[in-house]
C-alpha cells in the first residue's frame, strides 16, 4: 500500500519500498484501485466516511496477501482501528480483523517477516532519526533501529525529544497551524542541533512538515525516508 | 445562604440508584486487562542491606542522616544538634526508644522545654522549634518515616516544628511500601497514618525546589544501629 | 487576568492559544516544566521494576472498581461513618456548596484554610464560600499565589508555574504589604509564616481526595509541601471533598497507587507527605479534627461512567499527560479553558461542561499519544479525543462546509478514476502557484501552513503512473 501521501507527494519512497521488497526475496503486487486507508477521515470522527474508505480498502486488498506501507500511521489505521471501525455483528468487522492481521509497517515487515537481521548497505553520512508518533500504536519494537544500525558508513546522531511530535497530525496543522508550526519549529531546532546531513522518518506526513520548515530555514539538512535510505544504501535505486 | 437539607437517606439512596445505573450501563465500555498480576510486581526492596539504603534515600530526598551505634553515641548526638541549633521549646512523643535514650532527661539537663503529648496548649505548641520523635516503621526503599498518631504519638509533633528530629533504629526499618502494606491491619488504622519522606519541599515558584514551607524546613534522622548487646 | 470563564461567555480556545504562544515568559515556564517533568516521569518508570505491568495493574483496579462503584461507595460510607466520620451525598456542584455551608454554619465557622483540590476549583468553592462572608485561605503555596492573583490554576500539579518569579514578589509584596525580594526562599518564608497564622486561626480545613479506601473508610493526601497534612490535623472541623471515582476497594490495592502517583507526577519515588486519614481524631487524642466529614460527589461523573467515555474516569489527577503533551507545552494550561488542561482536560472538560462551548478541544490534539505512554493508568486519551470528534459530527456541531469537504473527499477517495484526477489537477495547481519546486505562500483555509513553512509540489509523476509504465515495459 502506497499511501495517498506517498503516492502524489513522495512517489520515491515507493519506488525504493518496491525495491527493498524485491532485494528481499518478496513478490510485490500493487492494486492500482486502492487509494486512501480512510485515516483523516477517522481522526476527525466522520464514521460514516471512515466506513466507506476502509470498506474500499477492504475490497482493494482481498487476496489474501500480507500488505506492506512504508507507513506507520497507516499501517496504524488499519492494524489498531480498522476492527473498530465496523460493529461486531457486521461482516465487515471480520474482514476488517482479518486485513489487520496482515498489513504491515515496512520496517516492521522487513524485520519480523522476512527475518532480515543483516543487510549489506553502505551510506556515507550523518543521520538523524526522527521515530513517528504512529510508531507508537504499532509497538513496532525498533525495526527501524534495527536496520538502521546495519547501515555501514552512516554516524546516526541521537536526536533530542526525538519523541515529541513534529506537529503534522494530518489535519491538525490545518485546524491549529500556529500551534502546529510551534511544535515543527521545536522538533526542527532539535535537528539542527545535530548538523545531520539527512533526518530520517518512517511517515510522509512528518517528513512533509519537517522538510517544510528546514527550507524555510534555508538549512543544509535534507529528508528522507527511511525505505529511501535503505534503498538508496543498498544500490536499489 | 442555603441551608435546605434534605433527609438524608433519601439523598443517599438517590445517589447510588443513579449511581448504580450507571454503573450497569459503564460495564458494556469495560477495557481489557491482564486476568492476573505476579505476587511481587514491582517489588523493589532494600538493597544493599535496609540500612545502607534507607540512609541514601534519605539524604536523597534532603534528610540529614546521622549513623550512631550505642546509647552513649545517640546522647552525644542529641546534645550537639541542641547545642548547634538551640530550640527553646520541644515538641515530644512519649515512646520505648525516646525512654530507651533517655530523651527528656537531655532536654532538661539543656534547658529545654518540652511539650508533651499532654501539653495541649496550642501557642505553645506552635511556638516549639523542634519536634522530636520515634517512629512505627521506616521505609528503605524510599527513605518514607512512617508516624502513626495516637496519643502519645501526636501529628503536630512531625509536622509544626521548623526542625523535626526522627530517632529510627535498625530494628523498625522495613524493605519495601508494599511491606508496610503486608503489616498494616485494615481495621485498625489510626486516625492519621503518615508517610514523611525528606523535609516539605515546593516547586512552586519556577520549579526551583524550596524547603519549609508547611512542614519541617529540616529533618534530622538519627539511624541506630542495632549492636549484640542493645537489641 | 481573572478567568472565570463559566461565568464569561464562551471561551475562546483559539484567541487564548495564540496569546499564549506569543507570550515568551510563558513559553520558558512551559518549556522548563514539561523538560523537567516529563523527564523525570520517563526515568522514574523506567527505574521501576515491571512499571508497565504496575500500570496495567492499576488500570484493571480502576476497571473493577467503577465496575461496581455503588458497591463500593456505600461500603465506604460504612466505614467512614464505623471510623466516626459522617458522610454527605452531592449530586452535583450546588450540593456540595450548601453542604459545606450547611456544616459551616452549624458548627460557627468562620475561617476556613483549603489545601490543592482540583475538585473543590471545579466546583468553584471559594467563590459560594466568600460570599457565605466566610474566610477562606488556599494554602498550597501556587493556589495561595493565585488567590492572591484572582487567577485559575495553569497546571495540575504546579498550578503557578506561569508566574516568574519577579511576577510572584511583586504580587506577595502589593498584596501582603511587606516587602520581599524575588528569591524562592525568601518568599517561602514569608508564605509559610502568613499561612501559618492562618491555619492556628482557621475553624475548617478543607482538602480534597487523592483516593478512598472502601474497606477502611480511609482517604489518603498526597503533599509535597504539608499542606494537606496540616489542613487534615489542625482546624476543629475536617472536610473532605472527592468525585466518585477516587474510591479503591482494599488497603492492599492503595501501594500499586502510591508507587505510580508521584512518579508519574514528577518523577519522585513518593511524594513528601502521604496521609492516611481514618475518621476523626480517636476519643483520647488531642490532636486532630474533631470531626470528619466526607462529601461524595457526582457532578456529571455518572453521566460518563455510563458512557464510551468511561475510561477518563480512570484518571489519578498526576498531571503526567500535561507535562508529556506538546500542545500544552506550547499553550498552557490556561488556554482550556476549564478546571482541567491538557489532554485529560481536552476530554473532561467538553464532558463536565459541555461540547458545544469547547468544541476546538478534541480537535487541539495531533494524537500524538505521548500523553497514554506517560498516563500511570494508560488511559487511551487519542481514542477518547476521537470519540469525542465523532460525537461533534454526530451533533452536527461541525459547520457545514467542514462536512461537506469530508463528503465530497470521501466521495473522490472511493473512485479511483475519480481520486486519480482530483491528485493529478492538485498537483498541476500547486506547481502553477510555486517557484522552483516550493510553494511559500498557501491561500484560505491552509495559509496557516505557509505562515512557519514552506510546501514542495507534488512531482508531475505520482507512483501509480510510475508503476503502470514500468509495468508496461516490464510485461
Amino acid at each position: 500500500m502506497i499511501t495517498c501521501l506517498a503516492d502524489v507527494l513522495r512517489p520515491n519512497v515507493g519506488k525504493a519500498t518496491v525495491a527493498l521488497l524485491e532485494h528481499f526475496g518478496a513478490t510485490v503486487h500493487f492494486p492500482e484501485q486502492q487509494t486512501c486507508c480512510g485515516q483523516p477521515f477517522f481522526n476527525s470522527g466522520v464514521e460514516k466516511q471512515t466506513q466507506q474508505l476502509a470498506k474500499h480498502t477492504i475490497e482493494v486488498f482481498a487476496d489474501g496477501r500480507p500488505v506492506v506501507t512504508p507507513s506507520g500511521s497507516c499501517a496504524a489505521m488499519i492494524r489498531a482501528e480498522y476492527p473498530h471501525v465496523f460493529s461486531s455483528s457486521s461482516p465487515w468487522h471480520t474482514r476488517a480483523t482479518e486485513l489487520a492481521g496482515r498489513t504491515f509497517e515496512l520496517a516492521e515487515f522487513l524485520v519480523h517477516q522476512l527475518g532480515v537481521t543483516k543487510v549489506d548497505a553502505q551510506y556515507d553520512g550523518t543521520i538523524t532519526y526522527h521515530p513517528a508518533c504512529h510508531l507508537r500504536a504499532l509497538q513496532a519494537d525498533n525495526a527501524v533501529e534495527q536496520l538502521l544500525d546495519q547501515i555501514k558508513g552512516t554516524q546516526c546522531i541521537p536526536l533530542r525529544k526525538s519523541d515529541q511530535c513534529c506537529g503534522f497530525g494530518g489535519s491538525f496543522s490545518v485546524r491549529y497551524p500556529e500551534i502546529s508550526g510551534a511544535m515543527v519549529i521545536d522538533k526542527v531546532s532539535c535537528i539542527e542541533e545535530t548538523q545531520a546531513d539527512t533526518v530520517i522518518s518512517t511517515d510522509t506526513g512528518c517528513l512533509m512538515n519537517i522538510e517544510g520548515c528546514l527550507h524555510r530555514n534555508n538549512s543544509k539538512t535534507q529528508t528522507m525516508h527511511f525505505a529511501e535510505l535503505l534503498a538508496t544504501g543498498l544500490n536499489l535505486i | 445562604m442555603n441551608s435546605f437539607t434534605p433527609d438524608p437517606s433519601d439523598t443517599k439512596n438517590a445517589f447510588l440508584n443513579r449511581v448504580r445505573q450507571a454503573t450497569v450501563k459503564g460495564r458494556s465500555f469495560r477495557v481489557t486487562t491482564p486476568d492476573s498480576f505476579p505476587d511481587q510486581l514491582a517489588y523493589v526492596g532494600a538493597s544493599p542491606s535496609p540500612l545502607l539504603c534507607i540512609k541514601r534515600e534519605l539524604e536523597s530526598v534532603g534528610a540529614k542522616v546521622y549513623c550512631l551505634s550505642g546509647k552513649t553515641a545517640v546522647q552525644d548526638c542529641l546534645n550537639q544538634v541542641l547545642e548547634k541549633r538551640n530550640p527553646q521549646s520541644v515538641l515530644s512523643w512519649t515512646h520505648p526508644v525516646l525512654e530507651k535514650y533517655e530523651i527528656g532527661r537531655l532536654l532538661h539537663e539543656q534547658h529545654v522545654t518540652l511539650c508533651s503529648p499532654d501539653d495541649q496548649n496550642t501557642d505553645r505548641r506552635f511556638k516549639a522549634e523542634m519536634g522530636i520523635s520515634s517512629v512505627d516503621w521506616a521505609i528503605a526503599e524510599t527513605g518514607s518515616l512512617i508516624v502513626c498518631s495516637k496519643l502519645e504519638q501526636p501529628t503536630d509533633v512531625s509536622l509544626l516544628p521548623p526542625v523535626h528530629l526522627a530517632l529510627v533504629e535498625e530494628t523498625q526499618i522495613i524493605p519495601d511500601i508494599f511491606d508496610l502494606f503486608t503489616l498494616l491491619e485494615p481495621q485498625g488504622l489510626p486516625s492519621n497514618l503518615g508517610f514523611i519522606t525528606g523535609p516539605s519541599k515546593t516547586g512552586d515558584i519556577e520549579l526551583k525546589l524550596t524547603t519549609g514551607v508547611h512542614g519541617p524546613k529540616e529533618l534530622l534522622v538519627f539511624l541506630i544501629e542495632s549492636s549484640p548487646s542493645s537489641p | 487576568m481573572t478567568t472565570d470563564y463559566k461565568k464569561q461567555p464562551h471561551h475562546e480556545f483559539l484567541s487564548a492559544s495564540q496569546e499564549a504562544l506569543g507570550k515568551a515568559s510563558l513559553q520558558i515556564a512551559l518549556s522548563r516544566l514539561t523538560d523537567t517533568l516529563a523527564a523525570g516521569n520517563r526515568s522514574a518508570f523506567s527505574a521501576l521494576p515491571d512499571s508497565d505491568l504496575l500500570r496495567e495493574k492499576a488500570r484493571s483496579i480502576k476497571d473493577h472498581t467503577l465496575a461496581s462503584l455503588d458497591t463500593y461507595l456505600e461500603q465506604l460510607s460504612d466505614s467512614v461513618i464505623s471510623k466516626g466520620g459522617q458522610v454527605h451525598w452531592a449530586k452535583d456542584a450546588q450540593d456540595v456548596r450548601n453542604i459545606i455551608l450547611d456544616i459551616a454554619q452549624k458548627k460557627q465557622v468562620q475561617r476556613i484554610v483549603k489545601s490543592k483540590s482540583m475538585t473543590t476549583e471545579e466546583i468553584h468553592l471559594n467563590d459560594a464560600l466568600e460570599n457565605a462572608n466566610l474566610e477562606v485561605i488556599e494554602t498550597d503555596f501556587g493556589e495561595y499565589i493565585l488567590q492572591l492573583a484572582k487567577e485559575r490554576p495553569s497546571h495540575l500539579v504546579a498550578p503557578a508555574v506561569h508566574k516568574t518569579r519577579e511576577e510572584i514578589a511583586d504580587l506577595l509584596e502589593s498584596e501582603l504589604k511587606i516587602p520581599v525580594t524575588p528569591e524562592p526562599e525568601a518568599m517561602a518564608k514569608l508564605a509559610r509564616n502568613q499561612l501559618r497564622k492562618q491555619f492556628q486561626k482557621a475553624d475548617m480545613g478543607i482538602t480534597g481526595v487523592n483516593f478512598a479506601v472502601a474497606e477502611t473508610g480511609t482517604i489518603v493526601l498526597v503533599s509535597n509541601e504539608g499542606n494537606a497534612r496540616l489542613t487534615a490535623t489542625i482546624p476543629r472541623i475536617h472536610v473532605a471533598v472527592m468525585g466518585i471515582e477516587k474510591v479503591i476497594p482494599a488497603l492492599k490495592d492503595l501501594p500499586v497507587f502510591i508507587k505510580l502517583l508521584a512518579r508519574a507526577a514528577t518523577g519522585q519515588k513518593i511524594s513528601v507527605y502521604t496521609s492516611l486519614v481514618t475518621g476523626p481524631r480517636r476519643t483520647e487524642e488531642h490532636v486532630g479534627p474533631q470531626e470528619f466529614h466526607l462529601v461524595i460527589m457526582d457532578n456529571g461523573r455518572t453521566d460518563i461512567l455510563g458512557s464510551p467515555m468511561r475510561e477518563s474516569l480512570f484518571c489519578i489527577r498526576c498531571g503526567a499527560c500535561l507535562n508529556a503533551c506538546p500542545i500544552y507545552r506550547n499553550v498552557g494550561g490556561h488556554a482550556y479553558g476549564g478546571t482541567y488542561s491538557g489532554p485529560i482536560g481536552a476530554v473532561l472538560t467538553p464532558l463536565y461542561d459541555n461540547l458545544e462551548d469547547h468544541h476546538h478541544l478534541p480537535h487541539a490534539s495531533s494524537l500524538c499519544g505521548s500523553c497514554q505512554a506517560a498516563c500511570p493508568v494508560k488511559i487511551a486519551i487519542p481514542e477518547l479525543l476521537v470519540r469525542l470528534r465523532a460525537s461533534l459530527n454526530r451533533q452536527k456541531l461541525t459547520p457545514f462546509v467542514e462536512r461537506l469537504i469530508y463528503q465530497t473527499w470521501a466521495h473522490t477517495m472511493v473512485r479511483p478514476g475519480l481520486y486519480r484526477l482530483a491528485s493529478s489537477f492538485a498537483g498541476w495547481l500547486m506547481r502553477l502557484g510555486a517557484s522552483g519546486n516550493w510553494l511559500t505562500k498557501m491561500p484560505g483555509p491552509i495559509k496557516g501552513w505557509t505562515q512557519t513553512r514552506d510546501f514542495r509540489t507534488p512531482p508531475k509523476q505520482s507512483f501509480r503512473n510510475w508503476w503502470k509504465k514500468q509495468k508496461n515495459i516490464r510485461f
